[in-house]
C-alpha cells in the first residue's frame, strides 16, 4: 500500500520533472480522446435533434412508402418508379379510424420562370390537407396567399404554394402571388409562399424549403399517369396506429396482389432508422478517432522506453537495495497509466470546452455523457496498461549488476 | 559462527562459447560476525564479481555460498531479493543517489521496499543521517553535498535496514585522502558497534585501515 503511494509519487516527480516532454506524449493521447468525446457527442447531438423533428410531427402519424424497408436498412424504392397506386389511396380513405389521407406524387420536371431555374426545386402533387396534416411543423409564421384547395383538386387548377428558397430563385425579393412559372412544359399560377422553417439540421429544414406544392389532379398534365411516392395518414387516435399499421399492411397486401413491395412506418419505425443510420456514422467517426489514441499510445510506449534507458542505473540500485522485479515494473507502470491518464482528463476537458463552443457558434450540442467519458476514460487506462507493459517488463529484467555498472 | 563461507566457488562467463570467461576460480572463504575485511586487487582479478555474489547480486556457477547458514547457491531471485532487502547494505564508487531526492529520501529508499509507513521511515532515516553525522543535511539534494559527505549519505542508505553485513565497493574511490579517511573512520566505527564490514578496494593505504586483507589474483585468493 505504502509502496503503491510511493510509486504514484514517483509517477507525478518523473512526469513533472520533465513537463515538455511529458505533454508532448500526453498529446497524441489527448488529441484521441478529445476526438472520440467530441465526435460521439456530435453523433448524439444530431440524433437528439433529429428525433425532436420526427417527434414534433406527432405520434399520430402513419407513412406509406414504396419499396421495402428490412432491419432498419435504406428502402431501395425511395426514388424511381413507385408502387403505390391512386386505388390504394382511396381504399385507405374507406377506413373509419382514418381521419385524413395526405397522398404525394413527386414530379421529376425542372422549374423554372423566363430561364430562371429554381435547381434544388421539388414539385409535390398533393392534396390541400397536406398543410394542416404535415407540414405546420415546417411552416413559420411568414406566409403569403391561400392554401390549395378542393376546387384546386375539382378543377385540376394549375395553382401552386411554393416555399422560401424556390420564391427567391424564381422571383427574388418581388412578390410572387399571382405571378406565373412552369413546371416541365406547363405554366402554373403562385397562389401562396411559405418560409419554412430554419432548423439547422442536415436532414428537414432545406427540403422543405426547396418545396413546390400543386394539386395532385394537376400532375396528369405534366405526366402520363399518376405516380403516388408517399402516403401520410393522420389517425384520430393515437392508440390505434398499430392496429392500423396492420390493417393497412394487409389492405395493401391484398390489393398488390401479395407482393410486399411497400412499408408501412409509424413514428417509432422512423425513430429507429434514424437512430441506426446516424448510429452507424456516429461509430465510424469515433472508430476513427480511436485509431488517434492508438496512436498516442504508441508515443506513450515509445517515452517509456526512453524513460526506462535514461533510468536504468536508477533501477538497478533499487534492485540493489531490495526492490523486486514486481516494484520496478509497477513503478513503471503507473507512470504509464498515469501519463495515458493525464492525458484524458486533459482531452475530456478540452471536449467539454469545444461542445460549449459548438453550441455558441453552430446551434448544435454536442452531448457529451457519462457513457462517453467512461469510454474515453477505460480507453485512456487501457491504452497505459497496453503501452506500459512492455517498457516496465524491460525495466524489471533488468539484471541490477549491469544496471549499476551501467554509464 | 562465520557469516560467510564460501567453498570452492567458481563463476564462469559465457560458458561453452568461444569467449567463455573464468572470473573466480575456486575461492575459498569465512568471514565471522564482526569482521572488517578488505579484499583487494587489480582491475580484472574478480574482486567485483566476488563482491556481487556475496551482496547476493549475482548466483556463483558452482560451488557454494552460505550466508548466514543459508545456501545462496540454489535460492530464486525473489528470495535473493529478500536477503539484499534485510541483510545486506551496499556501498558504491560513484555513491549512486538518486539526484532529484534530498538525503533524508535517498536514506528511505530501502524501506520502501519493506512497506514501512512513510512517518516511521522519517524518523528512522534521521536516527541513520545522525549516526553519519549529517544532521544538517536531511534536506539537501546530492548535488548541494560534497563528495564525502554524499558517501556518507550512501553509507547512511546501507544501515537503515539494520543489515548485518555492510557491503562497500571501492567506497573512497572518487573521494580526495581526506574525505576517503572520513568514510573510512565511520566504516571503522560501524565495525566497532558490531556490523561486519567488507571492502574491495585497489588502494593499500585504505586496505591497511581494515581488520584483514585478502588478495585476489586471477580469480583465486593469494596470500
Amino acid at each position: 500500500m505504502y509502496k503503491l503511494l510511493e510509486n504514484i509519487k514517483l509517477a507525478l516527480q518523473a512526469v513533472w520533472s520533465k513537463k515538455v516532454r511529458s505533454f508532448l506524449t500526453m498529446l497524441g493521447v489527448i488529441i484521441g480522446v478529445f476526438s472520440i468525446v467530441v465526435l460521439i457527442g456530435i453523433g448524439q447531438g444530431l440524433k437528439n435533434e433529429v428525433k425532436d423533428q420526427i417527434e414534433s410531427i406527432g405520434s399520430n402519424l402513419l407513412f406509406i412508402i414504396p419499396g421495402k424497408i428490412n432491419g432498419g436498412s435504406l428502402p431501395t424504392g425511395l426514388v424511381g418508379s413507385s408502387s403505390l397506386t391512386l386505388e390504394d389511396v382511396s381504399d385507405i380513405e374507406q377506413r373509419p379510424a382514418i381521419d385524413s389521407v395526405t397522398p404525394i406524387s413527386i414530379v421529376s420536371q425542372p422549374v423554372s420562370r423566363d430561364n430562371r431555374p429554381a435547381p434544388g426545386a421539388l414539385t409535390f402533387g398533393t392534396t390541400p390537407n397536406i398543410e394542416t396534416n404535415f407540414l405546420k411543423g415546417v411552416e413559420t409564421d411568414i406566409k403569403e396567399g391561400r392554401s390549395l384547395t378542393q376546387a384546386d383538386m375539382d378543377s385540376q387548377a394549375k395553382v401552386a404554394v411554393i416555399f422560401g428558397a424556390v420564391k427567391q430563385s424564381l422571383f427574388g425579393d418581388e412578390d410572387p402571388l399571382g405571378k406565373k412559372f412552369m413546371i416541365g412544359k406547363e405554366e402554373f399560377e403562385v397562389v401562396g409562399w411559405r418560409e419554412a422553417r430554419q432548423s439547422g439540421s442536415i436532414f428537414s429544414g432545406p427540403e422543405y424549403s426547396q418545396a413546390v406544392l400543386i394539386p395532385l389532379t394537376a400532375v396528369d398534365q405534366l405526366a402520363a399517369n399518376i405516380e403516388i411516392h408517399r402516403i401520410i395518414l393522420n389517425i384520430a387516435n393515437a392508440e390505434q396506429v398499430a392496429s392500423e399499421k396492420e390493417g393497412i399492411t394487409q389492405l395493401l397486401l391484398d390489393n398488390h396482389s401479395g407482393v410486399d413491395d411497400f412499408s408501412v412506418l409509424t413514428q417509432d419505425d422512423f425513430l429507429e432508422l434514424i437512430d441506426s443510420i446516424l448510429g452507424l456514422i456516429t461509430n465510424m467517426l469515433a472508430g476513427i478517432a480511436a485509431i488517434s489514441l492508438l496512436v498516442g499510445g504508441i508515443g506513450v510506449m515509445n517515452i517509456m522506453l526512453v524513460s526506462v534507458s535514461e533510468r536504468v542505473k536508477e533501477i538497478g540500485l533499487r534492485k540493489a537495495v531490495g526492490a523486486s522485479n514486481v516494484d520496478i515494473l509497477v513503478q513503471f507502470m503507473v507512470e504509464a497509466i498515469f501519463l495515458a491518464f493525464l492525458g484524458g482528463v486533459i482531452g475530456i476537458a478540452l471536449a467539454f470546452v469545444a461542445s460549449q463552443v459548438l453550441e455558441a457558434q453552430v446551434g448544435l450540442a454536442p452531448s457529451i455523457t457519462i457513457q462517453s467519458i467512461f469510454l474515453a476514460f477505460g480507453f485512456t487506462l487501457l491504452i497505459g496498461v497496453f503501452f506500459g507493459v512492455a517498457p516496465a517488463i524491460r525495466a524489471a529484467r533488468l539484471n541490477p549488476i549491469d544496471a549499476l555498472k551501467y554509464e | 559462527m562465520a557469516l560467510i563461507e564460501i567453498k570452492n566457488l567458481i563463476k564462469t562467463y559465457d560458458t561453452g562459447k568461444p569467449n567463455e570467461f573464468h572470473a573466480l576460480e575456486g575461492i575459498n572463504l569465512m568471514v565471522d560476525q564482526g569482521d572488517f575485511l578488505a579484499i583487494m586487487g587489480v582491475s580484472g582479478s574478480g574482486k567485483s564479481t566476488l563482491m556481487h555474489i556475496i551482496g547476493c547480486l549475482d548466483r556463483p556457477t558452482s560451488g557454494h555460498y552460505l550466508f548466514n547458514g543459508q545456501d545462496i547457491s540454489q535460492k530464486l531471485s525473489r528470495e535473493l531479493v529478500k536477503i539484499r532487502r534485510e541483510k545486506i547494505g551496499f556501498i558504491f564508487q560513484n555513491f549512486n543517489l538518486l539526484p532529484r531526492r534530498t538525503a533524508l529520501a535517498n536514506v528511505e529508499l530501502p524501506l520502501i521496499y519493506q512497506g514501512i509507513r512513510p512517518k516511521v521511515r522519517h524518523e528512522r532515516a534521521k536516527r541513520v543521517l545522525e549516526q553519519v553525522g549529517l544532521t544538517d543535511k536531511l534536506s539537501h539534494k546530492p548535488n548541494m553535498l560534497s563528495g564525502g559527505e554524499q558517501q556518507r549519505v550512501a553509507i547512511a542508505r546501507a544501515l537503515i535496514n539494520n543489515a548485518d553485513l555492510i557491503l562497500a565497493d571501492e567506497p573512497t574511490g572518487n573521494l580526495d585522502t581526506k574525505s576517503g579517511l572520513s568514510v573510512m573512520q565511520v566504516l571503522g566505527r560501524l565495525n566497532q558497534q558490531g556490523k561486519t564490514v567488507i571492502i574491495v578496494t585497489h588502494d593499500p593505504n585504505i586496505a591497511r585501515l581494515t581488520k584483514r586483507i585478502i588478495n585476489i589474483q586471477d580469480g583465486k585468493i593469494k596470500n
